[in-house]
């Protein structure tokens, strides 16, 4: 038992010092860290980089949007424009898991592009541990970062990238 | 680059914008007569444009400058007037400029479009070979626009201050928060209104003195905010004026930008013309400014293309030799006109009834039952065209169609007059500024929508007694003709909206250009409301049966339906054509000989939400080009049978094929290739498999792939 308890301690004061390492290595400790605004949408995580939010809406000012795909939930009217409401579960074809509950919309920006995002639940501003974002490919295909936080998988949205989404660019036919 | 230099980086493209119109112009000017103060200008702007854009990194620019500014040497030198290839030459690597500063504008500084074309003119200024035609639209995108604070351009330039676009874009969606209170403050006037009425009833009946009091009050306050709303209002109104003014761009700018792009496309068509543009002191609103080039360059290219003769065919006939093409802009209060005025041989209207005929458009005594304005309009619907020639923007069967659509999202409308022999006017009509429009507000199984009153002839009401059926399909008969009648609710699949009173309301559409008539059946009328209309988000682009957003003014706002595509609806019912999907995936096609190179592009790219095929060389990808629909290519270099070169070729020679965008992904190895690819311009975008990224990839199809709202 006191070998095993020795061994135990040996390899906690290992890891202690890695860590320690790590953190006198890096520049601060803000770096091992990223912001994420964290939502929740049909019981899936998503996060997406804080400097992209640029505000939230209540779902229930959202317009429906006659005859659009499933994946669009709706569209609101903001700063003089027309912001495109979009479920990232119905976008990347996730499993709808349980009854989704539509509370708000946070609207994300990239090159003066707009985008709302549907979600049940805002876990707000939080930091993710950049060690615990997994290199790529994840379940959503190589155009998103996946990472743990708080023992979750957490689906971590690139927005210039989301932005390429072929079904977010869709071709206006010049014919009927 | 330097945060510094990003935040000059605006006024850096805003300038080169002016100085390609301004070396535009002088250049011509230049092949006219060698005149010293346009040689100045020209020389120097090439100088500053040169210097400038090192400054800035983007070296490529400065090369092409660099290379402008030799090969106008030895006409500064010789006292000589440019030759006509180094005209063409010059407005190619001027255009080619333009291209890769509406690239860095859309893309950011480290944006990478615009190098092809770049490179093939840098290329054709030092070889002296002549310059591949690489798609027009391409060279020549809609240039950056910088309004300027003050609408008169003769005033001293101590008065004038240069505004950021997006500062003015701000002031815009502030204005526009302010009328959104206003209306809000609007609705609660009202609101308080009946409180007060309200209570004042409850007084009467009860004589309580304190509720008599207290209505008084109610009432002060009501009067009160009916004034503040009034009195907001006037400001909104009053920022709302200012702001449109502040946005007026010249007319100028406009018109002189159509010159470069209409004069090449006249050299190599071979014909001699003329070009006159009137109207260069008008104002115009910035929209309309970005809006109106594309349309305008489609119609005097199809002018000559289809409208004017050959230099022979115009003596043989009389006519001078040298074809006449007018552009005159001209307004009145509310609208901005711009004529299209060629002295051709018309349009031949027994041709245009033939071609309907033969596109399934119209029967054969359909056709001959046309007005000669009827027939005239049919050069506007989608997919027609009456030259059997394809040439490289002439003859697909697209062009006037895009003008009629482009139009009608500026809230215009298009006309066409004709003369057989004497040629062809087309005339646009365009309100002067977007202001608030009326819309018809309808209400369908709890959800809003709107149609534009601009498009509405008269609204009726109807029995369903009064329906008949004509081949089939539900048809009114109006003033003893009969019109076909559309259900919105159907369309939208919602279940219809049926009233008390067995009636429903009928509004009958006009449509843009035509004759046309059609009865759209409606939900439940709200009423008529002033709307500003907002163009759809990119995400919304694919859904045809929506054309703005109606923003009513009080935080609400309903989608707006395209009445174009009703009729165009109604076309395809009446051809048997299947209805069109409401969003269209591009296709890209992967061809590749290795099975992993396939896998991981099919695998990336729909993951991205495309459509994927695969084809393993060259022929068996124009096996399935044949018989699927693809968007774009992406090939790799070397394969076995037909290699990607070949492919690109044979694509680029067909007259199917030809437009679609073409990228060339290959190794290192086959790097030495590249030069030529690009001289030859064959593809749309080049990666080598050492820079090869996702991203990389995903950003060059969704440039190609890319097509203005």
């Amino acid at each position: 038992m006191t070998v095993f308890r020795e061994k135990r301690e040996a390899r906690s004061r290992e890891l202690l010092r890695e860590r320690a390492l790590k953190i006198a290595g890096a520049r601060s400790l803000v770096s091992l860290t990223e912001p994420f605004a964290l939502f929740r949408r049909s019981h899936q995580l998503f996060g997406i980089p804080l400097t992209s939010l640029r505000f939230s809406w209540r779902a229930d000012r959202m317009m429906e949007v006659p005859g659009a795909q499933g994946f669009i939930m709706g569209a609101v009217t903001a700063d003089a424009a027309l912001i495109t409401v979009v479920d990232l579960v119905a976008l990347y074809g996730l499993p709808m898991t349980g009854i989704a509950d539509l509370k708000g919309v946070l609207v994300v920006e990239s090159s003066s592009r707009r985008l709302g995002l549907a979600c049940d639940a805002v876990l707000g501003a939080q930091p993710v541990e950049t060690e615990s974002i997994l290199p790529l490919p994840t379940p959503l295909g190589a155009f998103v970062r996946s990472a743990r936080f708080r023992g979750e998988s957490v689906q971590l949205i690139e927005i210039p990238i989301l932005f390429q989404h072929a079904k977010l660019n869709p071709v206006r036919s010049r014919g009927r | 680059m330097a945060d510094s230099l990003k935040e000059i980086l605006p006024i850096f493209l805003a300038e080169l914008d002016e100085q390609l119109a301004r070396m535009s112009r002088d250049v011509l000017v230049l092949e006219r007569a060698l005149e010293p103060d346009a040689l100045q200008t020209f020389l120097r702007d090439a100088h500053s444009i040169k210097g400038t854009a090192g400054s800035f990194g983007f070296e490529e620019i400065a090369k092409v400058a660099h290379a402008i500014e030799e090969l106008m040497a030895p006409v500064q030198v010789g006292g000589r007037t440019p030759t006509r290839a180094e005209v063409d030459k010059v407005l190619d690597a001027l255009s080619a400029i333009r291209s890769r500063g509406t690239a860095i504008q859309t893309g950011g500084a480290d944006s990478k479009g615009g190098f092809d074309a770049l490179n093939q003119a840098l290329e054709a200024l030092k070889s002296g070979a002549a310059v591949p035609s690489p798609p027009l639209v391409a060279l020549d995108p809609p240039p950056a626009v910088e309004t300027k604070a003050s609408g008169d351009t003769q005033r001293p330039a101590e008065d004038m201050i240069r505004i950021s676009r997006s500062h003015l874009q701000q002031l815009e969606r502030r204005v526009d928060l302010l009328r959104q209170v206003r209306g809000r403050v609007s609705q609660r006037a009202v609101q308080l209104a009946e409180a007060y009425r309200s209570l004042g009833e409850l007084h009467q009946r009860s004589g309580d003195p304190r509720l008599r009091d207290v209505t008084r009050n109610l009432r002060a306050l009501s009067h009160g905010l009916v004034e503040d709303e009034a009195q907001l209002g006037l400001q909104v109104r009053d920022l709302d004026d200012t702001l449109r003014v502040a946005q007026l761009v010249p007319m100028n700018a406009l018109l002189e930008s159509l010159r470069p792009a209409v004069l090449l496309h006249v050299r190599r068509s071979g014909k001699e013309v003329q070009l006159e543009l009137r109207g260069g002191e008008l104002k115009l609103d910035r929209r309309l400014f970005e809006n109106l080039k594309d349309p305008l360059v489609h119609i005097l290219r199809n002018a000559v293309d289809h409208g004017l003769e050959t230099p022979s065919e115009r003596t043989a006939q009389g006519k001078s030799p040298t074809g006449a093409l007018r552009v005159h802009a001209y307004e009145d209060a509310e609208t901005l006109r711009v004529d299209v005025t060629e002295d051709g041989r018309g349009i031949d209207l027994a041709r245009v009834r033939a071609r309907a005929c033969e596109k399934g458009l119209l029967t054969a005594a359909e056709a001959a039952a046309l007005s000669d304005a009827e027939a005239q309009a049919l050069i506007f619907k989608p997919g027609f065209s009456t030259t059997d020639q394809v040439t490289e923007t002439s003859g697909r069967g697209i062009g006037l169609d895009v003008v009629a659509s482009a139009v009608q999202r500026l809230s215009g409308t298009v006309e066409v007059e004709s003369s057989p022999g004497q040629g062809t006017r087309i005339s646009l009509a365009l309100p002067r500024a977007q202001s608030a429009e009326p819309v018809f507000v309808m209400e369908l199984s709890g959800r809003k929508v709107a149609l534009r009153m601009s498009s509405v002839d008269r609204m009726v009401q109807v029995r369903a007694s009064e329906v008949e059926r004509l081949c089939g399909q539900p048809t009114l008969r109006l003033n003893d003709k009969p019109v076909r009648l559309l259900s919105l609710a159907e369309l939208l699949g919602l279940p219809e909206w049926e009233s008390e009173k067995g009636r429903f309301a009928v509004l009958v559409l006009r449509s843009t250009g035509g004759k046309e008539r059609l009865a759209v059946r409606c939900g439940k009328l709200l009423g008529i409301r002033d709307a500003v209309l907002r163009p759809l988000a990119r995400e919304l682009l694919g859904l045809m049966h929506l054309s703005s957003a109606a923003d009513l003014g009080d935080g609400q706002a309903v989608f707006v339906l395209n009445e174009e595509h009703l009729f165009g609806g109604i076309r395809a019912e009446d051809t048997n054509a299947p209805p069109a999907a409401p969003v269209k995936v591009p296709t890209i096609l992967v061809v590749d000989d290795t099975v992993t190179t396939r896998a991981l592009h099919r695998r990336s790219l729909e993951a991205a939400g495309f459509r994927v095929l695969a084809a393993a060389n060259g022929q068996e990808a124009l096996r399935v080009m044949e018989s699927q629909e693809v968007h774009l290519v992406v090939t790799d270099l070397e394969m076995p049978q037909l290699d990607g070169i070949g492919l690109i070729q044979r694509m680029r020679a067909s007259a199917r094929f030809a437009r679609i965008p073409a990228i060339l992904v290959s190794s290192l190895a086959a790097e030495s290739r590249k030069g030529k690819l690009g001289s030859q311009g064959l593809a749309d975008a080049y990666i080598t498999k050492s820079h090869y990224s996702h991203s990389t990839l995903l950003e060059s199809i969704q440039r190609l792939l890319r097509v203005a709202p």
